[in-house]
């Protein structure tokens, strides 16, 4: 009768442990895993910011250097065959000074545009939307499409990280509805939400899916737009249209 | 790699399926001898094992499914050919017993190896994490009943009453195998 009971007490209670050891083996795993990829997105979303810091820092450096360096000393060139074209007014060099200094004028502009592509000046003094609906108008002259700009933020400015990171964003998406999407149209509409902001981005060039062209994608362009959607912890949200592509950031902020 | 680990499944999952059908047929309507029957399962499970833990290991598992392989033929043959007066009950037991080892290992280097990877999936994710999960629970939960099915017929209590644990614990395991199938096919 003893040893009934004896078999019966570890039958039970062997199982029990068991069974209760391999669950706890498997909670156990699940949660270490689950605390594992909380620490590697941690890390890689520091990496990512890091990144995208030192970037925007070296774009700074660059268009400063490119306008204080550069543009200074082509200005002072173009200064000095100004007064060389005076000089050789009636001589049969002349034309060649004149087109030096038109090329010098022409070098002078295009460092004026790499620095302001680098860095826009507006972004900073004038705020996102003033800096991108700059943009959008010198790409619309630059690209013979047009490129509109509406919003209901006047008043209310971004963040500078916020802005850059926007403006970045709208530029890359500006940047493949050139080069791929074959655009007449676009239209960029910021407006105010409960929750922050939406950046509303709508074409009428070839139709895409982001999920899938983004995972495809081997170039940088789309995994620029992740990256700083990911750094600013905003959410994009493609609809679906019938013609062209319609996207919507959403970016969370108090304004 | 996880279609490469839910296919090596499939000789376990067919034997599966196939020792139900048997079961039912011969076992429970033509009332044949079960006994016969649990010695081919109790191999070909341990085969099925074998592959599906070779098909998915380093080569150090590898040699250490070789030696499990030595020691589960090894008893294997001593108990059901030269010992043959050993309860058969007795002699599944033990056999279990190294299934078990070899499972809880396998389960454990398997672990490991998912978390020396760099993949930034949830385990959830992972079809064969199911298999896992249902071959671990399930040979933990029946280990002291298979270990002790004779002796509890020997003391004349009712194995039924204990064989319960086995139901519960082989339903659990084949919904597992069900959503790791399921799951596999959906990746």
């Amino acid at each position: 009768m003893e040893g009934t009971s004896d078999i019966k007490s570890v039958f039970w209670l062997g199982t029990s442990v068991m069974l209760f050891l391999a669950f706890a083996l498997v909670f156990l795993v699940l949660f270490y895993q689950n605390h594992f990829i909380k620490m590697k997105r941690n890390e890689a979303e520091t990496l990512l910011k890091t990144a995208l810091d030192s970037e925007k820092e070296e774009r700074q450096r660059i268009a400063k250097d490119l306008h204080d360096s550069v543009q200074g000393d082509l200005s002072a060139i173009r200064n000095f065959m100004v007064i060389l074209e005076k000089q050789t007014k009636d001589q049969p060099t002349h034309s060649l000074v004149l087109e030096t200094k038109n090329a010098i004028e022409k070098a002078i502009e295009n460092t004026r545009t790499i620095s302001s592509k680098l860095m826009p000046p507006l972004l900073e003094t004038a705020g996102f939307s003033a800096a991108l609906k700059d943009y959008l108008t010198q790409l619309s002259v630059l690209s013979g499409k047009e490129f509109l700009f509406k919003t209901d933020l006047v008043a209310v400015q971004l963040p500078a990280t916020f802005s850059y990171e926007l403006f970045r964003v709208a530029q890359e998406f500006c940047q493949n509805m050139l080069k791929h999407g074959h655009i007449t149209q676009a239209l960029f509409a910021l407006y105010a939400t409960t929750e922050g902001i939406s950046l509303e981005i709508i074409d009428d060039g070839v139709a895409f899916d982001f999920k899938s062209a983004y995972q495809q994608s081997k170039g940088s362009g789309l995994h620029n737009i992740q990256s700083r959607i990911k750094s600013m912890k905003a959410e994009l949200v493609q609809r679906e249209v019938t013609v062209g592509n319609h996207f919507v950031i959403y970016l969370k902020l108090s304004l | 790699m996880n279609n490469k680990a839910i296919k090596s499944i499939y000789p376990f999952v067919l034997l599966v399926a196939l020792s139900s059908l048997y079961e039912i047929i011969f076992i429970y309507f033509l009332k044949s001898d079960s006994d016969d029957w649990s010695m081919v399962y109790l191999l070909l499970e341990f085969s099925t094992l074998l592959y599906v833990f070779t098909k998915n290991s380093q080569k150090f598992f590898r040699i250490i499914s070789f030696i499990f392989f030595i020691v589960f033929i090894g008893f294997f043959y001593h108990f059901k050919v030269i010992k043959t007066e050993i309860y058969t009950l007795q002699s599944d037991g033990y056999l279990s017993l190294i299934e078990f080892l070899y499972v809880i290992l396998f389960s454990l280097f398997w672990f490991v190896s998912v978390f020396k990877r760099t993949e930034e999936d949830s385990l959830l994710k992972l079809p064969f994490f199911y298999f896992i999960v249902g071959l671990l629970v399930y040979f933990s939960g029946t280990i002291f009943l298979f270990l002790f099915s004779e002796e509890i017929i020997q003391e004349g209590l009712s194995l039924y009453e204990y064989w319960v644990v086995n139901l519960i614990l082989v339903l659990f395991f084949r919904i597992l195998l069900i959503v790791s199938i399921w799951k596999g096919r959906a990746t």
